[in-house]
């Protein structure tokens, strides 16, 4: 056996780089360790839809012959990555989890793919999802439901449920997922690791299915907030495939990593995330853990914020007609072959009127101009990421009659979604159930840096976001 | 007169319009189908009246049209 080869899964990729570097990991062990926990724990977690075991282990044969010779490519060589399955790749199938785009066959790589072989990443797998990203709660009717390794019962969330299930447990190192209403830091927030929505523009959507536009979102999925600086080096940057693109300036996002709260002015909004809608053991974790980084050099402001609420309102008045749009031709010829909740969540769309549409465009605006006044008072905000204690998944399977649970799961995450603004969720606690709980640190537009910082910071003063799920059931 | 007695806010009445404006939009849609839509629709609707509830007045938007930049290839 080669060395360190069963011990690889939970080490992040500032751990494993290095030792990568020097030949201290193959990455043919890593890809080889993924491979076993994969066929270990995913016919319980459900969380994959395509491994490429054999054509992963021969890039990783590559990676290890190209870094022996002198060819070492940076921190992301050799390292196997997990992809949403909205995610092209040249010659795999992309299916955003339907069955209407069984068969679709990729012609070329999405731009972050591209981002990421060229770094010498290793895509290894498709990972599962709601359909077509529309959904909070991680359920797929066509796909199965990915279950949540901190308690099998319990969903994920979603949409980018497989993503996270996945790293959750190291069955890989890193992800991609995407948000357009949280859909990377809620199962973010579930899983317990850590997910990083980006500015609006500051990542490339090019081959990536829409689901909203305006409101798309590419990001990573790991468990550790360096890991998340590391892949931002990778994936930021402009694209001209990509129209919303931004040339933005891209920093070294793993350069503000060193530096601790000292001097970080943390808004905390009196309204709506702390309310009492919000379950007292996730409003417990956050406070306390506000609490911790005062005491750590962080200067707390309490925000006033009335309107904030109408975000999420916004966010999905945005979403519905632009996703109906997106999918209208393959509705009118393939309905039947959509799962019956993402068919009724698209149809609402088409009850709502041009004039209705522009005033939710309109009223974003108005929004994040709230929004940019009322940051110019602080460095980032500080919320939970998900208002309540995640559901088992019987509570979030529609049935006749009975309104499931996990509708308000976007609540807050939607929010800045609607203003595009950086915003991550990290773990900072676990509820009486032994489910983690997440914190969400949100930053002004294009400075990720702090956001980073912050969440680092955090990290190296908790061990939140080093525990493991355990036991959990395998059935080989 | 009380809204359960109108006839144009029948449940009925309410799928039927649905499949209607579906059909407008080019979208055949079963009854079966409308039915699982319908029970959105109300919390679809109350969405939009709170998004018209927002006041903006005074408040200017940023133009949403911005021309994409472009040059003759020869410059």
């Amino acid at each position: 056996m080669s060395k360190s080869s069963s011990h690889n899964n939970y080490i992040s990729i500032a751990e494993l780089a290095p030792r990568i570097k020097t030949g201290d990991i193959s990455p043919v062990d890593l890809v080889q360790s993924s491979l076993d926990r994969i066929s270990q724990l995913d016919p319980t977690l459900n969380a994959f839809l395509d491994v490429w075991g054999e054509s992963s282990l021969e890039e990783a044969r590559k990676a290890e012959q190209a870094i022996a010779s002198g060819g070492y490519l940076g921190p992301l060589h050799g390292i196997p990555v997990g992809l949403k399955d909205l995610i092209d790749v040249a010659g795999a199938e992309t299916t955003g989890g339907s069955k209407v785009l069984e068969g679709n066959i990729a012609k070329s790589d999405a731009t972050v793919v591209t981002k990421l072989k060229a770094a010498g990443a290793i895509m290894m797998c498709k990972l599962n999802l709601v359909e077509f990203a529309l959904g909070t709660t991680g359920l797929n009717a066509h796909t199965g439901a990915v279950k949540n390794p901190w308690d099998t019962t319990r969903i994920t969330g979603g949409s980018s449920s497989g993503s996270a299930a996945a790293v959750a447990t190291g069955m890989v190192p890193i992800a991609l997922g995407s948000d357009t209403g949280g859909s990377i830091r809620m199962p973010a927030s579930l899983c317990g690791i850590a997910g990083l929505k980006p500015t609006y523009g500051r990542v490339s959507r090019a081959g990536v299915l829409d689901l909203s536009w305006s409101l798309d979102h590419v990001g990573p999925m790991t468990r550790t907030t360096e890991d998340c600086a590391l892949l931002m080096n990778v994936l930021s940057g402009h694209d001209p495939l990509d129209p919303a693109s931004s040339d933005h300036d891209v920093p070294d996002f793993t350069s503000s990593l060193q530096q601790d709260l000292s001097g970080i002015k943390i808004g905390i909004p009196a309204d709506y995330f702390f309310g009492e809608t919000t379950d007292p053991e996730i409003l417990r974790a956050v406070r306390a853990s506000i609490e911790l980084m005062a005491n750590n050099g962080a200067e707390i402001v309490e925000l006033s914020m009335p309107w904030v609420g109408d975000g999420r309102t916004i966010n999905l008045g945005i979403i519905r007609p632009e996703a109906v749009a997106v999918h209208e031709k393959m509705l009118a010829e393939h309905a039947d072959q959509y799962t019956p909740a993402v068919r009724a969540r698209l149809q609402t769309g088409y009850n709502v009127s041009a004039v209705d549409y522009l005033r939710a465009q309109r009223a974003r605006q108005w929004f994040n101009h709230k929004m940019a006044e009322t940051m110019k008072q602080i460095d980032v905000l500080i919320t939970p990421s998900v208002p309540i204690q995640t559901p088992t998944i019987a509570a979030c399977t529609p049935q006749p009659g009975v309104f499931p649970a996990g509708a308000e799961l976007a609540m807050f995450t939607g929010v800045f979604d609607v203003t595009g603004q950086p915003s991550h969720s990290i773990p900072c606690g676990f509820t009486e159930a032994g489910m983690p709980i997440g914190m969400m640190i949100t930053g002004h537009p294009f400075d990720e840096e702090t956001v980073l910082r912050v969440g680092n910071a955090y990290e190296k003063l908790t061990d939140w976001h080093q525990r493991q799920p355990m036991d959990i059931p395998t059935t080989n | 007169m009380p809204q359960a007695n109108n006839p144009q806010s029948s449940p009925e009445n309410s799928v039927r319009k649905f499949i209607e404006r579906a059909r407008e939009n080019r979208l055949e849609i079963s009854i079966e189908h409308a039915e699982e839509v319908d029970v959105m629709l109300s919390d679809t609707e109350a969405g939009y009246a709170a998004i018209r509830e927002i006041d903006t007045t005074g408040f200017e938007p940023a133009a949403i049209f911005v021309p994409t930049p472009s040059k003759r290839e020869s410059n």
